[in-house]
């Protein structure tokens, strides 16, 4: 069944956006999710951000598995809730136990990506008072919608148990609810139709195929038998961007209508999430033993560094990223004709006043910091030591978008300018 | 390291195993003076705080327990050090970071007689307790997951403007509450002891 | 043999080592499969193997630089990791020597 699946993969190949049936996604760490969730939690607190999470994840997914069991032709309660369950662990998002009727009902997890990760990178120094997995109840909740052709965004999840909070395994409770007006689903149409003509930049021809090559190495890339994903020193999850980008623009345009003072803090948080993500995970694929056998050891030369950064973004389907220019030690423009977060932005947003790539943004900053600030040939550890240290250091980097396809630009243009 | 305000170098300079002596001054958890052996890496003021820290938090379980005493030592044995912390009078806490090998009747005998001398030469002055928010933010800084965005978290959570949290010290009460109680919040503590 | 926390460490689950470039592979994955090590297999330039058992540890072997790499599986709690990658540790040595791959 899972052949059939992955099967439904799909890429702009020019543009290097990736579809799952007709669901972006992308993979993304762990240091990133938890930034993430962190991060809206922080600007709706707790109940209200753990909320919009779920909602989030249940939109993104009811799309997934709705055009899955479409493609896939599955018809029965039975087989669409085993597929949901399935495809959750290959996806590197856990174990789950899908329990539900159209009445509601319960569902457990183990192994879930967002509790167990959140509780080996903090757990030993904070107490979590309040549930990780809002990505498994959204989930599970859409899995039951489109199991028994429920109203969609109608089953209600709440995560009563978790992991992160010490709890031996997560569980969930399910009851159906007073159905929401759906969004538009952002799907391979409506990425097509946002992407710009494409192009290509400096060291084209080496970034183009090591991005083929690491993504011939990504598509076989599946979850262990607990349904997680561990490599390159983090723990990976094939995700949906949809989800991503619901939880980050809803919080954002929530904080501008309460408290617009606050925008900055809330876009400077998102661009961090994009940073901590580039720094660790794409640090650890230039560290890690596959790239050494793919490509060869790193020798620490900046345009080394940037160029692969670049094809490692191309292959986990940030988009078209290319080099426009690179001044090592001064200056770094990366320009795409495709961003994950535009093509939701003009989706369901419409067009922006601003540049709106706030991912893409942290991940440039990133990709200076790892070039001229990390000692490649000492066999460096980014750990997180490291990385507060350099912070306490102070950056010597500033990023701004000057150009956005959400606003109307022929490209996402990001450039990083040395202070 | 070149000797320091209250002569730490010749005072431990016979003192075999020992890697670093840190004085502490409470409440506020500052480093007041330190030695430590040229090839210690770490930064002696990061390790004065969570000295402060531990004697702090060994004080309020001794409360907990009705065992208050004069006279508290903390001992710790890991990773290749015996760490020996002990309160002075004036609102002093000495630190001594020993290589754990060294015999703990040595460590004893040593940790006496510096106490001793270190006891005729630190000052009698008081001092000055920071304002809260200072201390707030301080420990959060210790404390926090991720150091570096903890600010911008407790502005975004609180709605205090960056510059405003840059500036603590000039928070009012009402600021400083809600700093400490959403640090607590993000620390996961049920109380903050700062 | 010594075996280093490699990046990605600070929960102490990578570690890795130096081995002979392009050392012999079929001496050198016998040993391993002698000592409970299954073969994964071979692609992009590295080799996987897995050790059988209740953890599933895993070698990450680059021949052409000689790179060892052993990912602790993650389930091992924190305060085992490291007498659980020296355990892990004298059992590759015997491997590395038993396959003619100690660097030299």
């Amino acid at each position: 069944m899972l052949d059939r699946v992955l099967a439904t993969r799909s890429l702009l190949p020019e543009h290097d956006l990736s579809f799952l049936a007709d669901a972006p996604v992308i993979f993304h760490c762990h240091h990133f999710n938890l930034f993430l969730d962190q991060t809206i939690d922080d600007a709706l607190g707790v109940e209200a951000g753990t909320a919009l999470r779920t909602r989030a994840a249940r939109d993104a997914s009811y799309h997934l598995l709705s055009s899955l069991n479409r493609k896939l032709g599955l018809v029965t309660p039975a087989e669409r809730l085993e597929l949901a369950a399935a495809l959750f662990a290959a996806m590197g998002h856990g174990r789950l136990e899908i329990l539900t009727q159209a009445t509601g009902g319960e569902g457990r997890g183990t192994w879930l990506h967002y509790g167990f990760a959140w509780h080996e990178k903090y757990g030993q120094a904070v107490r979590r008072r309040f549930p990780a997995d809002a990505m498994a109840a959204g989930f599970m909740a859409a899995a039951t919608e489109v199991a028994y052709g429920l109203p969609r965004e109608s089953m209600q999840c709440t995560e009563t148990a978790c992991i992160a909070m010490r709890a031996p395994r997560c569980e969930f409770t399910f009851k159906p609810g007073k159905a929401e007006v759906p969004e538009i689903d952002v799907g391979t149409a409506q990425a097509r139709a946002v992407v710009r003509p494409s192009f290509t930049g400096l060291y084209e021809d080496k970034i183009a195929a090591i991005a083929k090559g690491l993504r011939d190495f990504a598509g076989g890339v599946a979850g262990d038998e607990r349904g997680l994903v561990q490599a390159f020193g983090v723990f990976v999850t094939l995700h949906l961007s949809t989800y991503y980008n619901r939880i980050s623009y809803d919080a954002w345009n929530l904080v501008r209508e309460r408290s617009p003072a606050s925008l900055p803090v809330i876009e400077a948080l998102l661009r961090e999430s994009g940073h901590v993500c580039v720094f660790n995970t794409f640090g650890g694929i230039l560290l890690s033993p596959e790239w050494e056998g793919m490509v060869g050891k790193i020798q620490g030369d900046p345009v080394e560094i940037v160029s692969g950064c670049t094809a490692i973004g191309r292959a986990l389907g940030f988009g078209h990223w290319t080099l426009a220019e690179l001044k090592p030690g001064e200056r770094l423009v990366l320009r795409t004709p495709s961003t994950y977060e535009s093509s939701y932005w003009v989706t369901r947003e419409g067009p922006a006043q601003q540049g709106m790539c706030f991912f893409v943004q942290g991940a440039a900053l990133a990709f200076m910091q790892l070039a001229e600030r990390v000692p490649w040939t000492q066999r460096p550890k980014l750990t997180q030591e490291f990385y507060v240290e350099l912070f306490r250091r102070g950056v010597p980097w500033s990023v701004k978008e000057t150009k956005c396809i959400a606003k109307g630009d022929m490209a996402c243009e990001v450039v990083v300018q040395k202070t | 390291m070149s000797d320091t305000r209250l002569a730490l170098g010749s005072l431990v300079k016979d003192v075999g195993g020992i890697r670093a002596l840190i004085i502490t001054v409470m409440p506020d958890c500052l480093m007041f003076d330190a030695w430590k052996h040229e090839q210690e890496p770490f930064e002696p003021e990061e390790v004065a705080s969570y000295f402060g820290d531990l004697i702090r938090a060994n004080r309020e379980g001794l409360r907990a327990l009705s065992s208050q005493g004069e006279d508290m030592q903390v001992t710790i044995e890991a990773g290749g050090r015996l760490v020996v912390l002990r309160e002075l009078p004036g609102d002093f806490v000495a630190g001594f970071v020993m290589q754990k090998d060294t015999p703990l009747g040595m460590v004893r005998i040593h940790v006496k007689r510096i106490l001793e001398r270190l006891a005729t030469v630190l000052p009698s002055f008081k001092p000055e307790e920071r304002p809260k928010g200072v201390r707030v933010l301080d420990y959060l800084r210790r404390y926090a997951p991720d150091p570096h965005a903890a600010l911008l978290r407790v502005s975004l959570r609180t709605g205090l403007p960056m510059d405003v949290l840059n500036a603590p010290e000039a928070l009012t009460e009402a600021q400083a509450n809600v700093v400490a109680s959403t640090v607590r919040d993000i620390l996961g503590l049920e109380e903050l002891h700062v | 043999m010594r075996l280093e926390r490699d990046h990605g460490c600070r929960t102490g689950l990578t570690w890795r080592c130096d081995v002979r470039a392009d050392p012999p592979m079929d001496r050198l994955i016998d040993a391993f499969e002698a000592h409970g090590f299954t073969l994964q297999g071979e692609s992009f330039g590295v080799v996987n193997l897995d050790a059988d058992g209740d953890r599933r540890h895993r070698v990450i072997l680059v021949p052409k630089t000689g790179r060892l790499q052993l990912r602790l599986d993650y389930t091992t709690p924190h305060e085992e990791r490291d007498a659980e990658a020296a355990r892990v540790g004298t059992l590759l040595a015997r491997i590395l020597e038993e396959g003619d791959a100690l660097p030299p």
